[in-house]
């Protein structure tokens, strides 16, 4: 979704990212790939590209809640099985430098 | 806090009008139950997630006794009564899976639950809908 899309989608009445990411985290699962799985995690992934600055601002605050949307949005792929998520989340921090989020 | 506090009774029931505590509240999604029941506070610990890999992750419940186990854990054969120089951690699971640890602080029991840890009796999060179901295991280690 670009960003004119994205002002579309917010005065259509849909809420805003920040929102929506709330409502994602309030789970009780302690599972992240289930979380993964829910509606309201697969609609930040659709928000696509205008979603990654506020991902990678989690990142930055050492969560881990985001990283398969960053990986399912750029189509980076890591292995939550042989990576660690420090590990993960050091790469993201450095792609997020690379890349001109910072 | 008030939200907080709102959201855990909702998928708790049992806590309404219990005399849990809410220890700590942040805003960072940055470990979950199982890490804080082994004093992990970086990162979240599930099959799928920082999983160790020599434990097998296919095993459901067994899957967790065996990472407990690997961490000096033994069965104390559902007994939850504080014991002097032991640490206790429970297991709960919902329909046979697994679903939330908590881990033994004196009479009391503590959780991390989405952005807090709250303090509680073993029985409180039981139940059906978003509850944890039931207690599966309970296991100690020496101090």
């Amino acid at each position: 979704m670009n960003i004119v899309k994205y002002y579309e989608f917010v005065n259509q009445g849909n809420i805003d990212i920040k929102s929506l990411m709330d409502i994602t985290e309030t789970t009780n699962s302690p599972d992240l790939e289930e979380i993964s799985k829910s509606a309201d995690y697969k609609k930040v992934v659709e928000l696509g590209e205008i979603a990654l600055p506020y991902l990678l601002e989690t990142v930055k605050n050492e969560s881990s809640f985001w990283l398969r949307a960053l990986s399912e949005i750029t189509g980076i792929k890591q292995n939550t099985s042989t990576q660690s998520s420090k590990e993960r989340k050091d790469f993201w921090k450095k792609w997020s430098k690379d890349n001109g989020f910072v | 806090m008030d939200s907080y506090k709102n959201t855990l009774e909702s998928w708790f029931p049992n806590l309404i009008v219990k005399d849990y505590k809410i220890i700590s509240f942040n805003d960072k999604r940055d470990y979950n139950c199982v890490s804080y029941s082994l004093d992990i506070f970086d990162h979240w610990t599930w099959i799928n997630e920082n999983w160790p890999s020599n434990i097998p992750q296919n095993l459901g419940l067994m899957s967790f006794k065996l990472l407990y186990l690997s961490n000096g854990y033994i069965d104390c054969h559902e007994n939850s009564s504080f014991e002097e120089n032991y640490l206790k951690i429970a297991f709960y699971e919902k329909s046979g899976a697994p679903i939330h640890a908590s881990k033994q602080f004196g009479n009391m029991w503590r959780s991390r639950i989405n952005y807090g840890i709250i303090e509680h009796e073993l029985e409180w999060l039981e139940g059906t809908g978003e509850a944890y179901g039931k207690i599966s295991f309970i296991m100690k280690k020496i101090i």
